[in-house]
């Protein structure tokens, strides 16, 4: 017992240095979060003001639009799953130029947020490129207000994200397919099975833990990777309307000057990222076991 | 074996030491002894600017350069930064205790609020009254607050209007003399609605606009900015007719159908960027943006106007001068007394004419000589600036008050909120930061005792 704890002291001194590092790295701007969080950084000599900051974040309406808009975004997640899981299954099939619409889907995924954001931020204007078809095609009733309307906005954002981001579950769905066994799908066949029972019988499970992964993959970007998009294509508005927590924290932090209130919500991101964190592992584990 | 144990342990140890250095910085003195005069010395400027007014770099090394003419133990460095990183380098530099001797903030409040923070040095300590006397008074009671100066202007971006004199003059309209009365404007812009051009070009997208109307037309019911700092404290309402006045205004406007339908779905950038199509009358815009308006459209198509207001009180028709770019001396900056001897060089006559034929920016200073400006429109806006300046709405109140107008502002635009609701809207969120603002509260009622008397 004495060599073995004496073996895994050892152990972790070799790798102490990186773990140093590591820890520096997330650790020291964690605490500086928590430390600011209780100060007022633009008075002088950033006094201690208690809770202060955390009453101002939590009873400010623009700080629950922003969480509420990003459990909205959370909407897409099913969406992501539902095409990623059919385009991935159609490709499967192997039809003719299968390679080719692989890429295709793909493509919107490996090009830059901000060049997604400013096409669409063009695309979707008054008298943009969408609008100005429908009106010239005659269905002018369906040219609306895309990007200043605070009911369209949003989910014409959502659009965009659904467009962007479904072609990496494809990619990711396909290569966990390309392992599965023939054999499942031949005695499938044999018994009498058709596309969709193939698919709901053998594929998804098959794909359950990719699948998880792939859903908690889809809530982290929801809550702390949408900032590229609302920045460029709605700037947060009309009248704060796309606010999510990331863009919040930008404008309390970088234009209102108050960075106290900033690490208030920048905590609270990453309280609800780490709950995240752990159900998740939790239904990895269960998966896991029924599943590999 | 024992011996590489030793050394693997040593190198841990000191692995394990050296950022801790970093996470416990050491109690080193937040500022250093004035730097001595005859010891060679670098003054270094941080700056944005370069964007809106170009050339001013090559401007500021050339002046830098003749600086060091007469003061040859002097060099001075300077670094253009981005516009989003203008605070957070200034802050991060102020707190490593290693900030350039000169920085530029905002003016007014996004840059008193580091004066308040104790983060800068007032320039009166080093310029007389002489000195700051050079400044626009428009511009100088931005930075001007309990009793002192705490910068000076780099440049100033005048803020007013731009009119497309063929528009007009197709609209039935005169346009070397525009209206100044608010209802004769109204007409005016129902003129060229009629004629088949767009009055008036607006993007609401990213917000700004909803600063832009009052800050071009709120001023004007008011006798002195002391007045917004009170409905800023509390002591007047953001309901009152003297703050509301726009709101009213602008709805007349927007219910007659005289700016472009899709106002709420392009940017601010976007909206002036029609004017250069050709077929918009009337546009808002900073000098700069005129300029660049006279060169890509030609000195004979574009005019300049004050923007009219139902307003009349005593700043009824002067024009708003705010600083496009402020420096200011870091609190821990160690040569601030050739920081300021430098400013004032920069605001002798020679370099202030050097910077407008350069940049065709206006300098901070009101030694500029007007022989040297080329454009008939600049030397209109010229001679406003000296004679009627007055100060910027939103430069007179926090950021918090910015961002609300940003978004009732696009409310307001799409029609989802009429006037009176949105300037109670605006009201609610004055209300919401005085009380979660104390101290900054009453930093604004010494503005109030201790206003700015140009």
């Amino acid at each position: 017992m004495k060599n073995r704890i004496k073996e895994n002291i050892e152990g972790y001194l070799y790798i102490l240095p990186a773990l140093m590092v590591v820890i520096f790295i997330y650790a020291f701007p964690i605490i500086k979060n928590i430390q600011y969080s209780f100060l007022d950084l633009s008075q002088q000599g950033a006094p201690f003001v208690g809770f202060r900051n955390y009453r101002v974040a939590f009873t400010d309406k623009t700080f629950f639009i922003s969480i509420k808009n990003n459990f909205t975004l959370f909407l897409l997640i099913p969406l992501l799953v539902i095409f990623s899981l059919l385009f991935s299954a159609l490709l499967y099939e192997r039809l003719r130029g299968w390679k080719f619409y692989r890429t295709v889907i793909f493509l919107p995924y490996v090009l830059s947020i901000t060049v997604v954001g400013i096409f669409f931020s063009f695309f979707f204007q008054g008298n943009g490129v969408l609008n100005m078809v429908l009106r010239k095609i005659g269905l002018e009733f369906l040219a609306l207000n895309w990007l200043g309307s605070t009911k369209l906005a949003l989910p014409t954002v959502m659009i965009v994200i659904l467009w962007k981001e479904f072609g990496y579950g494809v990619v990711l769905f396909l290569a966990r397919l390309m392992t599965v066994q023939e054999v499942l799908y031949d005695a499938a066949e044999i018994d009498g099975a058709g596309w969709f029972q193939k698919l709901w019988y053998i594929t998804i499970p098959q794909l359950a833990t990719v699948i998880e992964f792939y859903i908690f993959l889809a809530l982290i970007t929801m809550l702390s990777w949408v900032f590229n998009y609302i920045y460029v294509i709605t700037f947060g508005g009309p009248a704060q309307r796309t606010y999510v927590s990331e863009f919040y924290i930008y404008i309390q932090a970088f234009r209102q000057n108050s960075i106290g209130v900033s690490a208030v919500v920048a905590l609270f991101l990453f309280f609800i990222t780490g709950l995240l964190a752990i159900f998740s592992y939790r239904i990895r584990r269960r998966l896991y076991a029924e599943y590999e | 074996m024992k011996r590489n144990r030793i050394v693997f342990f040593g190198v841990v140890f000191v692995l394990l030491v050296f950022p801790l250095t970093f996470v416990f910085p050491g109690s080193g003195k937040k500022g250093e002894a004035e730097g001595k005069a005859a010891a060679p010395i670098t003054l270094r400027i941080w700056f944005w600017g370069e964007d809106e007014a170009p050339g001013l770099k090559a401007w500021l090394d050339e002046t830098g350069s003749m600086y060091t003419e007469k003061h040859p133990n002097i060099t001075v460095e300077s670094e253009i930064l981005e516009i989003d990183a203008i605070y957070p380098r200034f802050l991060a530099a102020v707190a490593a205790g290693d900030p350039p001797d000169l920085h530029m903030l905002w003016g007014g409040v996004l840059g008193l609020e580091q004066c308040w923070a104790g983060n800068v040095t007032p320039i009166s300590d080093y310029w007389t009254e002489e000195d700051l006397s050079k400044i626009y008074s428009g511009t100088r009671g931005e930075c001007y607050w309990n009793g002192e100066q705490w910068a000076v202007p780099l440049y100033i971006d005048p803020w007013l209007a731009a009119i497309n004199k063929d528009v007009w003059r197709k609209s039935g309209l005169d346009p070397d003399n525009p209206p100044t009365e608010w209802d004769d404007f109204v007409r005016a812009l129902e003129k060229i609605k009629a004629a088949g051009f767009l009055p008036w070009a607006v993007g609401m997208k990213d917000g700004y606009y909803g600063a832009w109307f009052p800050s071009l037309m709120q001023y004007q019911y008011w006798d002195s900015f002391t007045e917004l700092h009170k409905a800023v404290v509390g002591e007047q309402k953001l309901t009152d007719p003297n703050h509301s006045g726009w709101w009213y205004a602008i709805q007349e406007l927007r219910d007659k159908g005289l700016f472009n339908s899709d106002a709420t779905s392009i940017t601010l950038s976007e909206g002036n960027d029609k004017f250069l199509v050709g077929n918009v009358g009337f546009v808002l815009g900073v000098q700069p943006l005129i300029a660049y308006y006279l060169k890509e459209m030609g000195t004979d198509k574009v005019g300049v106007m004050i923007a009219p207001s139902p307003g009349n009180g005593k700043l009824k028709g002067y024009l708003p001068v705010p600083a496009g770019a402020e420096l200011y001396i870091p609190i821990n900056a160690k040569y601030k007394k050739e920081a300021a001897d430098f400013l004032k060089f920069m605001y002798t006559r020679e370099r202030q004419n050097a910077l407008h034929v350069q940049t065709g920016a206006f300098g901070g200073s009101n030694t500029l000589d007007p022989d040297v400006i080329e454009y008939p429109q600049n030397k209109q806006i010229f001679e406003w600036m000296i004679e009627k300046p007055t100060g910027t709405y939103n430069f007179n109140y926090p950021g918090a008050f910015e961002e609300a107008l940003y978004s009732i502002g696009q409310l307001f635009m799409a029609d989802e909120v009429d006037a009176k609701e949105a300037a109670q809207m605006y009201e609610e969120e004055a209300a919401k930061w005085r009380k979660d603002n104390p101290e900054q509260v009453k930093n604004f009622k010494i503005w109030i005792d201790k206003p700015f008397q140009p």
